[in-house]
């Protein structure tokens, strides 16, 4: 294996204001490799779906990305949409929040799945066709020859979904990118959804970028996991090693507002404040104001990421103090 | 690919017919003016079979003759059949209906698609340039410019389809800004899909309803408004049948002779009337968010 199939470095995606620039990303450094899961886990507002639009070259205007994402040893960051059109689609992909609004709702699955697979493959309309239905097959999609013919109003949540994912995999991209996939599904969908990418994934070897703010989701189909906060990754490594033993004051907040069949009706945990807003951000590490265990280098000086045992990284002034100190509830 | 089980589909969807059934009894204004316009489009179609007399026919002897059997809506000062140069002013005025509609939505629509789509300055130029054509009275540009390009029928139709236009510009950038924000449009683009193709496969379609509402209302303003043209001398030239025309000829005569610009006219009043009724009918169909009128 080459190196890894997404490499981002000090990714910055800044929106120019009237009275002052608002820096939603602050210095992503980021790779998964080839056959990984990745896991982007945050809070609302985070940035991680900004850090999976920039990934395709998609950051919205007026945003402006700079620093260094490389897909498959292609530099994204800069580069046109008419320089980009080989690698949507052809090297990654990308699926949605909200699969019932993804599909143009004026022609049948067939036809946006044979116009997609006729775009990166030189191919004629009936190949394109068996190409579609085999994709289709291969997600599982109950009777594809007749979910071809159908519109997307006439298909639930679900079967949609599986829809853009057999859409995004058409094109064999060698990443895909999810954003919180199942956010919009009920909670059976969810999980075949879920336990279809990691066969996917476990198949195929795909690599995926999976973005999520469910850690349950996370621990089922990652292997690796990053957590962001306020525009950058505070922890990342292993999915055994940040959810079992988190180091990051954040993480172990974040992990302990997770519900836990057996814990008992006592209330969960909820991180006091609120995600602090990108254009005025405290100085300092941004978790400050919300973390119990900040002193007064926690205001000040923004922490740098350390590399503990096992690829686990973790960017906290107090990770040493804290330690194993700090327990997970569940 | 065979399909030879029976969809559970086909089971629960109502049959065309039903649905049509349902649809008519519904909306009985655009059924009317449909059956008025197919009328209308039949006499025009089939002129040369339904008409009683040849339309250019000079017969001195019977100059202004009121209706009668013979002639259903009497004659003009030269003799000729009202009745037979109505059929064939249809085709004249469906014509011009068709042309001035198709020529202001083949100008106004890609102006519009670009213009929301991109937005920016590409939207802010093409907006300011279609305003210029916006600020003058509705039937003062199209006397200036026929009158600028020589009077004749053609030259009518380009120059009502220029004052037009940015019509139908404002309405399709309208369209295409609420359809560009669509979840679809990114996920096309994420799929490499280019912003040419995305505007014509994605986009237009999506934003066609309201084009197609207007157009059909403004089919039959085209008509009143080409007539309008010919009946002050801008238009349709002599030799030519022409609805307005014909009203125009009548002018001296139809104190006396009531038919001679009566009969025309109706045929203008119909035509729009029956227009309307269907444009406002689609409007319900096409676009059921817009509220039923009791």
């Amino acid at each position: 294996m080459s190196g890894p199939i997404l490499e981002i470095s000090g990714l910055e995606v800044t929106f120019p204001g009237l009275v002052r620039n608002t820096t939603v990303l602050r210095g992503i450094d980021l790779s998964v490799e080839a056959g990984d899961v990745l896991g982007l886990v945050g809070e609302s507002g985070c940035g991680k779906s900004m850090t999976a639009l920039a990934c395709l070259g998609m950051v919205p205007s007026p945003g402006t990305a700079s620093g260094s994402i490389k897909v498959d040893d292609h530099e994204v960051v800069g580069r046109t949409d008419a320089q980009l059109g080989d690698l949507r689609g052809g090297k990654a992909a990308m699926i949605f929040q909200n699969p019932m609004r993804s599909l143009n709702p004026f022609f049948t699955v067939g036809q946006q799945m044979t116009e997609i697979v006729r775009l990166h493959r030189s191919c004629d309309k009936a190949e394109a066709r068996a190409a579609a239905m085999e994709e289709l097959k291969s997600v599982h999609m109950p009777d594809p020859a007749i979910a071809l013919g159908k519109y997307p109003h006439q298909l639930s949540g679900g079967q949609i979904q599986r829809v853009m994912i057999a859409l995004a995999l058409a094109c064999r991209p060698k990443l895909l990118i999810a954003d919180e996939p199942t956010t919009a599904l009920d909670v059976t969908v969810q999980a075949q959804i879920v336990a279809l990418l990691r066969e996917l994934a476990d198949r195929s070897g795909l690599t995926v970028l999976f973005i999520t703010h469910d850690l349950g989701v996370v621990s089922q189909l990652c292997n690796r996991v990053a957590v962001m906060y306020a525009g950058r990754i505070v922890e990342s490594g292993s999915v055994a090693d940040v959810i079992d033993t988190p180091r990051h004051p954040y993480t172990v907040k974040l992990m302990n507002t997770v519900p836990t069949v057996g814990r008992g009706s006592q209330e969960l945990d909820s991180i006091p404040g609120q995600v602090p807003d990108p254009a005025f951000l405290p100085a300092g590490c941004a978790f400050h104001e919300r973390c119990e265990f900040a002193t007064a280098a926690c205001s000040e000086t923004v922490p740098r990421t350390e590399i503990l045992a096992g690829a686990h990284e973790v960017a906290c002034h107090r990770t040493n103090d804290i330690g194993c100190t700090v327990k997970v509830v569940s | 690919m065979t399909e030879t089980t029976v969809k559970p589909d086909d089971i629960l969807r109502p049959s065309r017919l039903l649905r049509a059934r349902a649809l008519a009894s519904d909306n009985k204004l655009f059924v009317a003016g449909g059956a008025i316009f197919l009328l209308i489009v039949v006499g025009a179609v089939l002129a040369p079979w339904l008409a009683p007399h040849p339309p250019a026919q000079i017969v001195m002897s019977d100059r202004l003759m009121p209706p009668d059997l013979d002639h259903f809506m009497g004659t003009d000062k030269f003799g000729r059949d009202i009745f037979s140069r109505v059929l064939f002013g249809a085709r004249i005025s469906l014509t011009v209906g068709v042309c001035v509609v198709l020529l202001a939505i083949l100008i106004g629509a890609p102006i519009g698609l670009v213009s929301g789509y991109f937005g920016g300055w590409v939207d802010t130029a093409l907006m300011r340039l279609s305003d210029v054509f916006l600020a003058f009275p509705p039937l003062l540009l199209p006397i200036a410019i026929t009158a600028a390009l020589g009077p004749g029928l053609w030259n009518a139709m380009v120059a009502l389809a220029v004052s037009w236009f940015p019509w139908y510009a404002r309405i399709m950038r309208g369209a295409v800004m609420r359809v560009r924000k669509e979840l679809y449009i990114d996920a096309a683009r994420t799929m490499g899909v280019s912003h040419f193709r995305i505007m014509l496969r994605h986009v237009t379609p999506n934003s066609l309803t309201p084009i197609i509402v207007q157009g059909s209302m403004d089919f039959g303003y085209a008509i009143l408004a080409a007539a309008s043209l010919s009946f002050i001398g801008l238009g349709a030239r002599p030799p030519t049948i022409e609805w307005g025309l014909m009203a125009a000829a009548a002018r001296t005569q139809f104190l006396d002779h009531w038919w001679t610009a009566l009969c025309p006219g109706l045929a203008i009043f119909l035509t729009v009337l029956a227009v309307n009724l269907v444009g406002d009918g689609l409007r319900d169909i096409l676009d059921p968010k817009h509220g039923r009128r009791e």
